[in-house]
């Protein structure tokens, strides 16, 4: 009798035990929303723009409708999580077709952490000077008058 | 010895007293070394009232004598015999100088004289029925209508005209056949060939102050030449754009029954010169691409223009633009020093903002309905803008050019600068 009160007390202390032990675990730290959203320079949104972080691998559309992109986790190329945890610098590069590249770093805080980033339009204008006319020649088999041959256009 | 050195002294004080005595001061020299020696500067001295010039004289009789001879060649003195006459007062009034008097045209000429009926005369004749020769185009400067030298005793200051130098084939009353572009007697365009004759004494000057100017116009317009023969001289119309209708069509003609490449290239530079000076660009892209699709892709200048050309036009046309940049830019060794810096970066930029167009059309469209093909599409272009933009960077940077917007493109299609900085 006395040894089946001592199990049984055992039992009864190793159970109170664990069970505030299992109660008190702490659950794995979640990432933070962060929200990008990509105007132009008259603020209106790129539905074309692209989010990537330098590590990774994949680039992030925007929504086409009002440009933004919203993430708590990335993955990167090896398989790990990158969570977006409150007081973590976060990297991102931006970019559209016809705007030019903008990367940016932003400390996550705990909430509201929505980005707006305007990219400037890219110059590529044609009409240089650089881009010089030439003059076509005609199909002069001997030149006239010791010339190379009249240039037409 | 004391004396002869005072004497001496005495002596030589006295010979220096007494020459600058009769010399006596530079002014007295001023009359002698006028200040301008002719009373307008140097243009032109009057010697008893004539005017002497440092140009080629002429005496009463037309002959030409320098200016500084002194006796003619009829043994006279001329207006510079005596160095010590002097100068006639300035009056302000210019050197008279004989007016040439506006070559006459007789109102009526007969449009086929009889060539026994000439009188020695050169004449110009239009006759556009003549189609044996073929007109050039000549570019000679029209010969200006020249007056007869002055009658004896005229005012030898002012030199007659230069008396042509008698004809030695057209003369003697043979008519003179005006080329092609020489026909606008009365037309506006250029003078003929209307020369005067040599100073003949047997043709008083009064009598006809135009003499030797004869011309002869058809009163029947020129008919429109539609030949297309002579190539060389339709270059300089084509690239002014106005070759006529039917010497476009005689061209067109001409070029798809030429059995040789060379002889369609011939035809077809003019055709394209002709469309671009006038100004019609869209018959010219045809035409090019026809000259580069038929006949020959190797002129690194032409590829180049079309690149250029429909680089303006939009991503519609940006495959064009890569596809003859990249065959100017296999040929691009025809060119050399700044030049070919200059067209090889022009040429990889064009190709490269073709490209970035073609990426974003594509882009435009996933926004608008993402599929798996404008996805496909997406990546596709968009590397291509990756690569061009790489190339351009790359050239940009060996050539020592301005590199930011090339980085710019390069970085914005791949996404980071670590693609296009790479080695």
């Amino acid at each position: 009798m006395k040894l089946r009160n001592l199990i049984a007390g055992v039992w009864l202390a190793v159970g109170s035990l664990a069970v505030p032990a299992s109660a008190l675990a702490k659950p794995p730290p979640e990432g933070v929303k962060v929200t990008v959203i990509v105007v132009d320079e008259a603020g209106a949104p790129i539905p074309t723009a692209v989010v990537r972080h330098p590590l990774e691998a994949d680039r992030h559309r925007v929504n086409t409708v009002d440009g933004a992109f919203s993430e708590s986790v990335l993955y990167l190329p090896d398989g790990t999580e990158l969570k977006f945890l409150p007081g973590m610098e976060l990297e991102l590069e931006i970019s559209a077709p016809g705007y030019v590249n903008r990367p940016v770093k932003y400390v996550i805080r705990k909430r509201k952490n929505v980005i707006t980033v305007p990219l400037a339009k890219m110059e590529l204008s044609l009409d240089e000077e650089e881009l010089e006319d030439p003059m076509i020649q005609f199909a002069r088999e001997k030149p006239i008058d010791g010339q190379s041959g009249d240039p037409s256009p | 010895m004391m004396r002869v050195s005072m004497a001496l002294a005495f002596l030589t004080a006295g010979l220096f007293g007494g020459s600058a005595w009769a010399g006596g001061g530079w002014t007295d020299y001023a009359a002698a070394f006028p200040v301008f020696a002719c009373q307008d500067g140097w243009m032109a001295c009057l010697v008893d009232g004539n005017g002497v010039s440092p140009e080629m004289q002429r005496d009463g009789d037309g002959r030409p004598r320098p200016s500084d001879l002194r006796v003619g060649w009829d043994l006279k003195p001329t207006p510079n015999f005596s160095p010590f006459v002097t100068l006639s007062a300035y009056t302000g009034q210019l050197v008279a100088v004989a007016e040439e008097p506006p070559p006459e045209v007789p109102p009526e000429v007969p449009p086929e004289a009889p060539p026994e009926a000439d009188t020695g005369d050169a004449v110009a004749v239009v006759d556009p029925d003549d189609k044996k020769d073929p007109p050039e185009v000549k570019h000679d400067p029209p010969v200006v209508a020249k007056n007869d030298p002055p009658p004896k005793g005229q005012d030898p200051v002012t030199p007659p005209p230069k008396a042509d130098p008698p004809p030695t084939t057209n003369g003697g009353g043979s008519k003179v056949r005006p080329k092609n572009g020489e026909t606008t007697v009365g037309g506006g365009t250029t003078a003929p060939v209307a020369k005067n004759d040599p100073p003949a004494k047997a043709d008083p000057p009064k009598s006809d102050p135009g003499a030797g100017i004869t011309l002869k116009a058809d009163p029947k317009p020129a008919p429109v030449d539609d030949s297309c023969d002579n190539i060389t001289a339709m270059e300089k119309q084509s690239m002014l754009g106005k070759l006529s209708d039917g010497q476009q069509a005689c061209l067109e003609g001409s070029y798809k029954g030429a059995a040789k490449q060379t002889e369609k290239d011939k035809y077809s530079r003019i055709l394209m010169a002709n469309a671009y000076g006038k100004g019609d660009l869209k018959g010219w892209e045809k035409l090019v691409r026809r000259h580069l699709e038929e006949i020959d892709q190797s002129d690194a200048d032409l590829c180049y223009k079309y690149a250029l050309h429909l680089a303006k036009g939009g991503s519609g046309k940006a495959p064009g633009v890569i596809r003859w940049a990249n065959v100017a830019l296999e040929n691009r060794t025809v060119w050399t020093g700044s030049t070919y810096q200059d067209r090889v970066s022009s040429l990889y930029k064009i190709r490269a903002v073709a490209a970035q167009s073609m990426w974003k059309a594509a882009e435009d469209d996933h926004a608008k309905n993402p599929t798996d093909e404008t996805k496909k599409k997406v990546d596709d272009t968009r590397s291509q803008t990756k690569v061009f933009a790489r190339e351009w960077y790359e050239y940009c940077k060996v050539a020592g050019k301005d590199t930011t917007t090339a980085l710019q493109l390069c970085t914005s299609a791949a996404g980071t600068k670590d693609y296009c900085e790479g080695g």
